[in-house]
């Protein structure tokens, strides 16, 4: 029945088509400005009869004209123009700029351009040129700062995927050329791209739908020009270096591995003092001597260690015990390279264009071994077959590929883990017996290292260690487009997106991750494949309604399919070392699969009214039909309305007000339960590897390192009354029923967006300000509710929940200064926003434990101290402090407002760039502090009176009565009374009964540190940074110089990026925030954050 | 050619395949259906699942709460009692249901299930007090399901052991069977004999409401014990519900591979070793290893020479003793040396002998089916020592890591020999059982104590919940104002998902949320 109906409605548009039709002989033409670039929307009108046209994205036009007509060509920007019709019936114009410096057009949603006036809600555009030259690997982290709203945080990892965040909300609609592609953001050639238009909310982008949600970046390549007759080849190459880390661990290498200061190797796995799994809490380097790793083996001689009362015996010759490994993570890590090289070729004639581009990108990572190659082929071709019917087609093929990525993720598995946290400097990186791997006679069996419990030698981690990742991105489409007559025109387009991946890891003998603790290697396969397509038929229209109304859109219907599937295959250890494959299991393969499809029939329409110079009216509907709810309420519908009025141009405003434009906007999005990304084949998560039985599609087989998130955009699967299977004893098979409860008649959620803004610009368009003001009321959503789990569930999703997010974006954008020769241009961004609970789930006072009707959704709750109330910390009678029993209020995880300013001066043909940005406000939970601090590797932990009384901890260590020497600030209750505190709050219920004694309790360092850095109060980062993100200096080369060599134009710039991070608090700058731009708790590992510097060399024939 | 096509040939063109796409999706609603996932199991796999959940693994919180061993590292944990939710089986529950909605026919797996929610609705009742039983498990039907009273889901576990009793015995009698179960083999009969032995253990958890007409405690001890042919219980360990590891795919969790994790920081407590140095028991040579450092004044094999730590000491300074050999480490033979170490004794015939000798002490019933208190007193010792391999006389070898050695060693190991003599060890005053009054109930409580070490998750700290044997010891190290808690606390989601039946159950304790308060099996 919804099937039919859709399909009722798109029969009616194409019948409003048929009917609309007008009988006349046209007259044709084309636009185009003064660099040969079409000109699509641009205002026709015939003077005196009230008629009128705009042009189409190719810059053609039709109208009916009878011969002495004029027309009257305006466009925004650009100086009018007036032709009399004569006996030609193609006319071709060139338009000239007005000298204004704010750009007038932009690409909105279905890669239509309009006219900036002309539009009610916020959109922001970026020019790919500015992002080549001071380029990063990834066409999306050069963003960083050029947008109002938008956050980028890019990933240190090499292919990790940056953090995209509009307006506080993951961004994953990624619309190349109009249609919607499958991106992890590494699939698009940065030199391929011609601008970047981000639609920040769903007002922008409610025609694209449920994905749209969180506001959409298009992105629009460089096509040629049809009509700019001839052949241009364009090369790009840019080669920077990574060199100068910006956050890096801060450690100590006063001490060596161990606990309280007593260490001696035994095996490495416990059969010494503290030799296995231990912390950096050893000897101080003294010269002492020591049993250690590397000692030699005397198994007829016994060798006796003192440490005060504890005496160790064993075999390994003692050896003085040094610093040897004093900066052994930067020693391991290297000079990071890339390269990206493009050339593309586009040759035009009348009626078609073509390009083709090839690009290459080698990335060498700062960690050894480790590499990305990225290889892109793209294709764009445009024919006019008549000149009604033409045909445009793009390929694009990408192709990611590595033989070994890193995984720094927490566990055995991170190279950070193991040389930054919890190994010491009694071992040396550059040692050759470490640098040899293996131990003699036992290559691909047994590693060597200073440890054998839990630790890995780096460079088994690096070199022998291998994760592969071989990634085949292909998207692109086939349009067809007909002109119907001068008022419609139609397309029919078929697209696809589509991915095939496998990575794979080699774990050889002698690793150890978690849940893998016997260490006999492993061959890991995981495949995923995806298809995505989208078929669409749309009419657009254009119609004057009298002299003064123009009535102009588009309506159609979009059919999407989705295919997708992966499997995880893994052996359970090998038989033969360094072979890997399946067939070399030792015991049964485990292997996961998945499954998933889904279906989405669409029908939409957009309209705008334009009343003359007044205003413009634009509204959108859109109704789709998915597969991905399990409801009946499977079809929705959701409208847009928007105005936009340029009041300079009918009201008289002082002369420095060059215009002002006022828009408001509104927008209802619906979306269904789908996921944006996905792991490894999920739903049957191996239980034998180590893996939880898992129901959810974040299901993740095995039980470290990273569960790689891939696009997906496909069902979540979260509603069903289904079993998962899984093997809890002996490879049985196990059944459990779904935790989840649903409701039947789930609604899709829904998100209403209201937004206001206004565009200023001064001095002859010299300064222009634009500012919006948003709010996004979301709910009742699609709520995973937290349920009594006495009704034998976790879990209930019903509709519910409301959260209403307010925020202020104001971009700046100007020219300070400008003469002949030299010209000073600034760009600044400001934005801030914030997000309540508006309404708590039906009967419920109090959300996700802690929350409040009202109460900011991003508020941190953690571990604090048991205090007094003047604010000192209570210790209890061992001199350790107490932490409270029920979590606090910490802070606010997001931070008040980010903010860029990016300034370019330019003289002659010399400019220089730079963008300084940041972030104020927020705070984070430093993980890698907290892990450093309790495992003593700090440098913390050897200064100020930790330092003092590490020191006297180990003069002495291992003596029977020592109890430490450190006293924690603070007091203790020193009249014997319990300390209460009420069960719901943590609050202490009897203040007054207690009474207060400063705390003098010693205690040794290593035990007072371990409890005081386990409160999360400890580590509490703020957010607040600035960052030199990026500068540049470029040079064109002059035409006299380079006309000679039948070179059109030559640009030589020298580029930095990441140049300073600026942070308060030296403590946690080992942590980069570039990478926690959302409402993360906490940090996690990272590869430390480098320097970039380089040259970028661009010559086009 | 396309360009003289006329347009209207365009449309029907382009509707056309439009429709054509259209048609081809016409089982849109099957695309909805979650393809990896079953809709229905059969009963058997659901059996494995939920009989899995029994098991309480002997290396965590519940063995440090029963104050068997300790941990002395405090980046791997710590010995406090912060009481948070209790065990949550509703989860499991719920599929203990769908098992019986996927049983059509087999009463069996109905007999089970009713075993099944007597053993965990109890457990939870005695870790928090009052729970959800009646109103529970309903689904969206009942979201916020009311508590029972302690008292109520006692009564309803005892109507639920009756029904799997009668059950089991008919379907034993048609010879029914089934499938997944992963302890006595599908073996029938030995659950029946188990439903009513776990009978007699949840009795004897109720020695303080023996005058409760409701539940006529003494009575339905003395029905059980009285018609073994109808209430058939355990006779020997091979009635033992026990989980078994498996290597590779269930490896005891202390093995050679977890040894440089975890063998060094856990050392065993006083109130355990103490216990069994007083005794001058021979399983303290099996559990424990000597202090290195009274090694220099005692012999290796002398009882003075295994000395546990208090749990409520400081952990740092306990940390350091145990550097300095000043502790006994939990006995690396026994427990590292292999994959697969001891079974896990969940519930036990050494435990059941202990309960009826109990029974008998306190006068619910005059004999057993071994005879007297002292009979079953001393078959449950005698278990305990058959379960270590020790002799009821002659030389036992024994086994302590040798200092400096680690368990990749070729030989690791020191060897002693011990003579062992069960008429010696009993005939000891603190061991030969005085009678049925109060200190013979000590000793049956302290010998269970010792024979369930490692064993039945949280079983002793109940029974010293509920006796005060043996005395639990305290510092800051224990936390809770050193004192030992009485119960866990509700779930949190409780607290904003039920709250009107949660305030209500809390309300008997001053409105918060205690685990200092009192529930009623205690009182």
């Amino acid at each position: 029945m919804q099937k039919i109906s859709v399909f009722l409605l798109i029969q009616f548009l194409l019948l409003y088509g048929t009917f609309a039709y007008a009988q006349k002989m046209p007259v044709q033409g084309k636009i185009v400005d003064s660099q040969g670039v079409e000109l699509p929307g641009v205002s026709i009108m015939i003077k005196g009869k009230g008629i009128g046209s705009v042009t189409d994205v190719n810059g053609r036009f039709n109208i009916n004209a009878t011969k002495g007509d004029i027309l009257t060509f305006s466009y925004i920007g650009y100086e009018s123009s007036q032709v009399v019709v004569k006996d030609q019936s193609e006319i071709r114009l060139v338009m000239r700029e007005t000298s204004q410096a704010i750009k007038e057009v932009v690409v909105t949603a279905l890669g239509i351009e309009k006219k900036v006036s002309t539009i009610g809600y916020a959109v922001q555009e970026v020019e790919g040129k500015d992002l080549v030259k001071a380029r990063d690997a990834n066409p999306i982290t050069g963003l960083t700062g050029k947008v109002a709203g938008l956050s980028v945080g890019a990933s240190s990892e090499m292919l990790g995927t940056p953090n995209v965040l509009l307006r506080g909300d993951n961004l994953t609609l990624y619309v190349v050329d109009g249609v919607p592609i499958s991106s992890d953001t590494w699939n698009i050639s940065p030199d391929d791209i011609d601008s970047y238009s981000v639609l920040k909310g769903p007002a922008a982008a409610a025609l694209y739908g449920s994905r749209a949600k969180n506001g959409a970046i298009l992105i629009t390549t460089k096509k040629g020009t049809k009509g700019k007759k001839g052949l241009s080849v364009e090369v790009n190459s840019s080669n920077m270096f990574d060199k100068g880390f910006l956050a890096f661990p801060r450690l100590q290498t006063e001490y060596g591995a161990g606990e309280n200061e007593i260490y001696a190797f035994g095996d490495g796995k416990g059969g010494g003092l503290n030799d296995g799994d231990y912390d950096v809490w050893g000897p101080k380097f003294r010269g002492q001597l020591i049993p250690q790793w590397d000692g030699e083996y005397t198994p007829n001689q016994a060798w006796t260690t003192t440490f005060g009362d504890v005496k160790y015996t064993g075999h390994i010759k003692p050896t003085p015990y040094l610093s040897r490994g004093k900066n052994n993570l930067g020693n391991f890590l290297q000079t990071g390279f890339q390269t990206t090289n493009n050339i593309s070729v586009t040759k035009s004639g009348e009626d078609y264009t073509i390009r083709t581009s090839m690009s290459h990108s080698y990335q060498k990572s700062i960690i050894p071994n480790m590499s990305l190659n990225i290889t892109n082929f793209n294709v764009f071709a445009s024919y006019n077959i008549s000149k009604k019917f033409s045909v445009d087609a793009n390929l694009n093929f990408n192709y990611q590929y590595t033989p070994n990525y890193p995984d720094v993720s927490y566990g055995p598995n991170s190279l950070i883990y193991n040389v930054a946290i919890w190994t010491g400097a009694d071992w040396d990186v550059n040692d050759p017996t470490i640098k040899g791997i293996w131990q003699p006679g036992k290559t691909n069996t047994q590693s060597v290292f200073a440890e054998y419990q839990r630790y890995h030698n780096p460079w088994l981690m690096t070199n022998e260690w291998l994760r592969g990742h071989d990634k085949k991105d292909t998207y692109g489409y086939v349009t067809g487009h007909y002109t119907i007559d001068d008022h419609l025109n139609m397309s029919l387009r078929t697209q696809i997106s589509t991915y095939n991946m496998l990575r794979n890891e080699k774990m050889p003998f002698s690793a150890h991750p978690y849940g893998r603790e016997g260490g006999m290697g492993d061959y890991r396969e995981d495949h995923r494949n995806l298809l995505d397509n989208n078929t669409d038929l749309q009419l657009n229209y254009n119609y004057m309604l009298g002299d003064f109304v123009q009535l102009s859109g588009l309506a159609g219907g979009n059919i999407r399919i989705f295919k997708y599937n992966s499997n995880f295959t893994s052996t359970d250890y090998l038989v033969v070392p360094n072979v890997y494959s399946f067939g070399n299991s030792l015991n049964a393969v485990q292997s996961t699969s998945f499954v998933s499809r889904m279906n989405v029939y669409s029908a939409y329409a957009s309209m705008d009214l334009d009343f003359s110079k007044y205003a413009t009216l634009s509204a959108t509907a859109r109704v789709d039909k998915s597969s991905a709810i399990v409801s009946s309420n499977d079809t929705y519908f959701y409208p847009s309305v928007s105005v936009a009025t340029l009041v300079s141009d009918y009201v008289k405003l002082p002369d420095f007000i060059s215009s002002l434009k006022l828009r408001a906007s509104f927008a209802e999005v619906k979306s269904v339960p789908t996921s944006e990304t996905i792991g490894t084949a999920p739903f049957n998560t191996i239980t034998s590897l180590g893996g939880s039985s898992s129901t959810n599609i974040y299901g993740y087989s095995l039980d470290y390192g990273t569960n790689y998130m891939s696009p997906y955009g496909g069902p979540s699967y979260s509603m069903g009354n289904t079993y998962s299977i899984s093997k809890l004893y002996n490879n049985e098979t196990s059944a459990s029923y779904t935790n989840t409860l649903f409701d039947a008649n789930i609604q899709p959620e829904v998100r209403v967006n209201y937004e206001e803004g206004l565009d200023i610009s001064f001095l002859k368009n010299r300064l222009g300000l634009n500012a919006t003001i948003f709010q996004y009321l979301d709910g009742p959503k699609i709520l995973q509710n937290v349920i009594s789990t006495t009704t034998g569930y976790d879990y209930n999703y019903i509709n519910a929940l409301k959260t209403r997010k307010t925020g202020i974006e104001l971009s700046f954008k100007g020219v300070p200064v400008k003469t002949k020769d030299f010209s000073w241009d600034v760009l600044a961004n400001w934005s801030t926003f914030k997000e309540v609970y508006a309404e708590l789930p039906s009967g419920q006072d109090t959300y996700n434990t802690f929350f409040q009707k009202g109460d900011r959704t991003d508020k941190l709750y953690g571990t604090e101290f048991y205090k007094t109330k003047d604010g000192q910390i209570i210790h209890d009678a061992s001199g350790k402090p107490l932490a409270m029993q029920v979590n606090q209020y910490l802070g606010n995880m997001n931070g008040d407002f980010q903010w860029s300013l990016f300034n370019r001066f330019s003289y002659k043909n010399a400019y220089v760039s730079f963008q300084f940005d940041g972030n104020v406000g927020g705070v984070m939970l430093d993980y890698l502090h907290m892990k450093t601090m309790r495992g003593g590797s700090n440098i913390e932990t050897v200064q100020g009176a930790y330092g003092v009384a590490r020191s006297l901890d180990d003069q002495h260590a291992g003596e029977k009565t020592w109890a430490g020497a450190y006293v924690g600030e603070g007091v203790v209750v020193s009249n014997g009374v319990d300390i209460k505190y009420d069960s719901k709050t943590g609050a202490i219920t009897n203040y007054d009964a207690l009474q207060f004694a400063t705390n003098t309790t010693t205690t040794q360092v290593q035990d007072y540190v371990s409890k005081y850095y386990g409160v999360n109060e400890s580590n509490l980062m703020s957010k607040t940074y600035i960052k030199l993100r990026e500068l540049t200096i470029g040079y064109n080369f002059p035409q006299e110089w380079i006309s000679p060599l039948k070179i059109t134009k030559a640009s030589l710039s020298f580029v930095a990026r990441n140049l300073l991070y600026i942070y308060g608090d030296k403590r946690f700058k080992d942590v980069d925030l570039d990478q926690y731009n959302g409402a993360s708790s906490s940090s996690g590992l990272q590869t430390p954050t480098t320097r970039r510097f380089g040259v970028n060399l661009n010559v086009t024939f | 050619m396309y360009y003289k096509m006329k347009k209207n040939n365009i449309l029907i063109v382009t509707v056309s395949i439009f429709v054509l796409l259209f048609s081809s999706c016409s089982d849109f609603n099957e695309l909805k259906k979650n393809e990896n996932l079953a809709e229905s199991v059969p009963a058997s796999i659901l059996l494995n699942n939920v009989l899995y959940s029994l098991n309480d693994e002997p290396e965590g919180m519940n063995e440090r709460w029963c104050q068997y061993y300790l941990m002395n590292y405090d980046y791997y944990g710590n010995n406090r009692y912060d009481f948070g939710g209790g065990d949550n089986y509703y989860t499991t529950l719920k599929n203990v249901k769908q098992m019986e909605t996927e049983a059509i026919g087999n009463q069996a797996y109905i007999a089970l299930a009713d075993f099944l929610k007597a053993y965990y609705f109890t457990k939870m009742s005695l870790e928090m007090g009052d729970i959800p039983m009646s109103e529970a498990l309903g689904g969206v039907s009942n979201l916020t399901p009311k508590y029972d009273t302690q008292k109520d889901v006692f009564v309803q576990a005892f109507q639920l052991l009756e029904t799997a009793n009668s059950l089991l015995a008919t379907e034993i009698t048609k010879g029914t069977s089934i499938t997944g179960d992963i302890y006595y083999g599908n073996n029938l009969s030995k659950w029946q004999k188990l439903v009513n032995t776990f009978r007699l253990r949840l009795l004897i958890q109720l020695s303080k409401k023996t005058s409760d007409t409701d539940l006529n405690v003494k009575q339905q001890f003395t029905k059980i014990i009285a018609n073994p042919t109808s209430y058939p219980i355990m006779t020997s360990t091979g009635d033992d519900l026990k989980f078994t590891y498996l290597y590779p795919s269930n490896m005891y969790p202390r093995n050679p591979g977890s040894y440089g994790y975890n063998a060094t920081r856990e050392n065993c407590s006083d109130t355990y070793v103490g216990l069994l140095t007083k005794l001058q028991d021979p399983r303290v040579f099996i559990t424990c290893e000597p202090a290195q450092a009274l090694l220099s004044t005692y012999s290796a094999t002398d009882f003075n020479v295994f000395k546990g730590a208090n749990p409520g000491e400081d952990q740092g300074i306990m940390y350091t003793k145990n550097t300095n050999g000043q502790y006994s480490m939990i006995n690396r033979y026994h427990f590292y040396r292999t994959y697969t170490g001891e079974p896990t004794l969940e519930i036990s015939y050494q435990e059941m002998c202990f309960n009826i000798a109990e029974a008998i002490n306190r006068g619910w019933i005059a004999t057993g089916p071994l005879g007297t208190a002292e009979d079953h007193y001393k078959a449950g010792i005698k278990t305990s020592w058959a379960f270590y391999n020790i002799p009821s006389s002659g030389a036992m070898s024994v086994y302590f890591m040798k200092q400096g050695s680690g368990i990749s060693d070729a030989s690791p190991y020191n060897t002693y020999s011990v003579n062992v003599d069960w008429d010696t060890y009993y005939n000891q005053s603190t061991v030969k059982y005085t009678g049925n009054d109060n200190t013979g109930l000590t000793q049956i409580l302290q010998q269970k104590y010792l024979a369930l070490a490692f064993h039945s998750g949280l079983e002793s700290y109940f029974t010293y919940r509920r006796t005060g044997v043996p005395a639990f010891e305290t510092g800051t190290g224990t936390g809770n104002n050193q004192k030992i808690p009485v119960r866990f606390q509700y779930f949190d989601s409780e607290k904003t998902a039920n709250t009107a039946n949660y305030t209500a159950a809390i309300s008997q304790y001053n409105n918060n949320d205690d685990i200092n308060g009192i529930m009623w099996i205690l009182k």
